[in-house]
């Protein structure tokens, strides 16, 4: 089972990968799909059905939302930043990162507190040596550094959608990896929020295609309503009639 | 089951109201309707919240857990959720109205299911027991400000919602990620810090401990420079100005006031339910955010007294106001979550009178130029006690709960005497608001002068020639640009003269082209709500619309000078532990 949740940490590391480097935008979804629908299943021990069904439920219907919004997109995109496999190359290395970051924390963990505060409830699993959350950990690095450009510098609606679904994505595997784990409303409210946000993404992708008929996001402040600035005394004087 | 309902109304209410405000004719008439009424039930249903549950002390006298609510203890009403939920309620209701008598349904389509859906998600924030729970739902809740500017509304609008939707979803991530880091790194500090007390590797656990310690620093700092954003501080204050300039003024409340509100308090339960507690060394940090606060209340206060242009004004004025919020998190001390609880609602309502004023002013007199208002005071003195009263509120008085919360956020954050410069930067924006009073009390420009003054016409002859003449224009056509398509934001407000004003009968003055543009324009969307229906009360409505708008402003300030001196106790239901730093009853 161990080695299954690595497999598919490493799956969703890639789906991230895929989502902010392809070139078909209904591609990018899919990689984003998978990387939100992977991130709730990286952990130890595995939530219960109610909660799996709640994760799988709004990761479908995030990347569904998203899945139906691009299909009057332009395809493929013009190319721009990195391509699929320099994405994967910086995927893996933050992946790497995570891990090794994981396994110092363990490390430390497992020295223990003596006969101090415990750390007791906080990354139980990483703390009792299982590897998964170490995987889930990795996962974390590797969305967070792949959706870091996306998002830091948004030229297009559907990267910067993208790249931010993958930041949830990524901060619900840090909470696997490392927090008390088994929380089930906070998984649940997780997986209201990836719906909401989906639905979010998906209107800003529909708005886009509506008004300018392409994904770039418009620059300027492109003001509607102009205000010139001038002094008091060059205002409006009094008029009598 | 009370919780339940307010989250099973708003959901329903921010719904139909979407659904129906964003088509026109009858269905636009019942998601208006359904959501007023969701509103009003909301509104109700807070203020008979039941009392909070009993807090269950802990064997050893600390605070225990809430016993109650739903979801096993998850979440449960607190009298901070029903206060705080009642002023948003209450305020929402008039700026409904407000809406409603600028420009008819289509001014709704934003401002009310956004609100709606906004106050649902505040009151999930509100009454967690649970800081992941709490931070998603604040998270989900910003996403109300893309109801507020629908991107498919322009290309702006397509900027700012994607700037909306970056910064709502990053805070969200960074806020979950502390959630989820904060009590391993906790953890780790206190247990070697006990280890560094003792005899084991004293030096090695000394450096996990300053390791640890520096990475709850990071996280307290990247949970208020979250916050910090959400609220406009320097360095992210750009986003206030393009969002003012993107949005309807009507939704500016919504936008930059209220929606900061579950964020804020989701991130002081962070920072004061995580990292706050263990009191580390953590100077750096603090004097880092004291940096940002103190920037941003001058250097907001100086753009707003610079800014001609009014909304961008009101926009930096609430950034000025949002820094002393930020001293809640500087001070890292449990005792700042009282003070900045309660000046947290007492900004969003202040501000939320102070922008629809400048809204109400814009739509007057036909500007957004600052210069231009000369003189505005002399023709409407409803909307002038507005500013006044607002400007008290702002500030408050000696002995009201904001005017202590400014100087106790001060001091909890520096020690003397530098808590004086702090407070004293809190009063920075003042001249901008005697800029404005003293520019109204000026000669009138000729674009204050062609706006009617302020009284209430309450002769039938006169109002019937009044919508006689409205409808006359209103039959010669709308202009090409009347609002009742998704775009009417712009049109209204390039359009110069009041409306009603310009034909005011008794005034003797005829109304310029402009002015019946501005006529037909309103017209044109009060027509979605179906006029002849509306009968003598619509007459009555267009009619004293001028003297409605500036009472619906005067009424938004006295709630926040209510809010600002601390009725219903206020001040001791801010400083009530919380459920989301005490944890849920089944823990």
């Amino acid at each position: 089972m161990t080695s299954v949740l690595i497999a598919l940490a490493a799956l969703v590391a890639a789906g991230g990968a895929l989502a902010i480097s392809a070139r078909e935008p209904r591609l990018a979804a899919l990689g984003t799909l998978v990387a939100l629908l992977g991130s709730a299943y990286v952990a130890d021990p595995l939530p219960g059905p109610l909660v799996l069904g709640a994760r799988l439920v709004g990761a479908v219907l995030a990347g569904y939302l998203v899945w139906i919004a691009l299909r009057r997109a332009p395809a493929p995109l013009p190319p721009r930043g990195i391509r699929v496999p320099g994405s994967l190359a910086i995927a893996v290395a933050a992946f790497s990162a995570g891990w090794l970051t994981a396994t110092t924390l363990a490390a430390t963990l497992a020295v223990g507190p003596g006969d101090g505060p415990s750390t007791a409830g906080a990354a139980t699993a990483l703390a009792a040596g299982s590897l998964v959350p170490r995987a889930a950990l990795g996962a974390s690095f590797a969305l967070v550094v792949l959706a870091a450009g996306p998002v830091l510098i948004a030229r297009d609606v559907l990267r910067l959608g993208l790249g931010l679904l993958l930041l949830i994505a990524a901060a619900g595997l840090a909470g696997n990896a490392l927090g008390v784990g088994g929380d089930a409303p906070a998984d649940l409210a997780l997986a209201v929020l990836i719906a909401l946000a989906g639905a979010a993404v998906a209107a800003v992708i529909t708005g886009s295609l509506r008004t300018t008929g392409e994904l770039d996001l418009p620059r300027g402040t492109d003001r509607e309503t102009a205000v010139r600035h001038r002094a008091a005394d060059e205002a409006h004087r009094r008029v009598d009639h | 089951m009370q919780l339940f309902l307010l989250l099973a109304v708003g959901a329903i209410g921010a719904a139909v109201s979407a659904w129906g405000l964003a088509r026109d004719g009858r269905a636009a008439r019942a998601g208006a309707i359904g959501g007023g009424i969701a509103l009003l039930v909301l509104i109700a249903l807070t203020f008979t919240l039941g009392t909070p549950a009993p807090r269950t002390s802990g064997g050893d006298g600390s605070a225990g857990a809430i016993a109650g609510g739903l979801f096993d203890g998850r979440l449960v009403p607190t009298a901070y959720l029903r206060l705080t939920l009642g002023v948003w309620g209450l305020d929402a209701a008039v700026l409904t109205c407000l809406a409603w008598l600028l420009g008819g349904l289509p001014r709704l389509r934003g401002v009310l299911p956004g609100t709606l859906a906004a106050m649902t998600g505040g009151v999930v924030v509100l009454a967690s027991a649970d800081l992941a729970v709490g931070a998603a739902a604040a998270t989900a809740t910003g996403l109300a400000a893309l109801m507020a500017v629908p991107p498919s509304r322009g290309r702006s609008a397509v900027a700012a919602a994607a700037r909306e939707l970056r910064l709502t979803l990053a805070v969200g991530a960074v806020l979950l990620a502390v959630v989820a880091v904060a009590p391993l790194i906790a953890a780790l500090t206190l247990s070697a810090a006990h280890t560094t007390s003792g005899t084991v590797d004293g030096g090695a656990a000394a450096a996990t401990t300053a390791g640890a310690s520096a990475m709850l620093g990071l996280a307290a700092l990247a949970v208020t420079l979250g916050v910090g954003a959400r609220l406009g501080a320097i360095p992210f204050h750009l986003r206030f100005s393009r969002l003012a300039d993107a949005a309807s003024p009507i939704d500016l409340p919504l936008l930059l006031a209220w929606l900061a509100v579950p964020v804020v308090v989701a991130g002081l339960a962070i920072v004061d339910g995580q990292i706050a507690p263990l009191a580390l060394p953590l100077e750096g940090d603090r004097v880092v955010v004291i940096a940002v606060a103190l920037v941003t209340m001058a250097g907001a206060a100086l753009a707003a007294f610079a800014q001609d242009d009014l909304r961008h004004a009101a926009g930096y004025l609430v950034i000025a106001d949002g820094g002393l919020v930020l001293l809640g998190f500087a001070a890292l001390d449990p005792a700042a979550w009282g003070p900045a609880r309660v000046w947290l609602v007492a900004m969003a309502a202040s501000k939320t009178a102070l922008i629809a004023w400048a809204a109400v002013a814009e739509d007057r007199f036909g500007t957004r130029s600052v210069p231009d208002l000369r003189g505005w005071l002399r023709r409407s003195p409803i909307l002038a006690a507005g500013l006044m009263v607002t400007i008290v509120a702002t500030y408050g008085i000696p002995g009201w709960v904001a005017f202590e919360a400014r100087g106790t956020l001060a001091r909890l954050a520096v020690d003397a005497p530098w808590d004086a410069l702090l407070v004293l930067a809190g009063f920075l924006t003042l001249p901008t608001y005697l800029r404005l009073v003293a520019l109204g009390a000026g000669a009138p420009t000729s674009k204050v002068d062609a706006a009617a003054p302020e009284r209430i016409v309450r002769r039938r002859g006169e109002g019937v020639s009044l919508l006689k003449e409205t409808l006359d224009v209103e039959l010669e056509g709308p202009p090409p640009d009347a609002p009742g398509g998704p775009v009417g934001e712009a049109t209204l407000d390039v359009v110069p003269d009041d409306a009603v004003g310009a034909v005011a009968p008794g005034r003797g003055r005829p109304a310029h082209g402009p002015s019946r543009r501005r006529v037909a324009a309103v017209v044109a969307g009060w027509s979605h709500d179906g006029t002849r229906g509306a009968g003598r009360l619509g007459g009555t409505l267009r009619r004293d619309r001028t003297e409605l708008m500036a009472a619906a402003v005067l009424a938004l300030a006295i709630l926040a000078a209510l809010t600002s001196w601390g009725a219903l106790d206020i001040a001791g239901a801010a400083a009530e532990p919380a459920p989301i730093t005490a944890g849920p009853a089944g823990d």
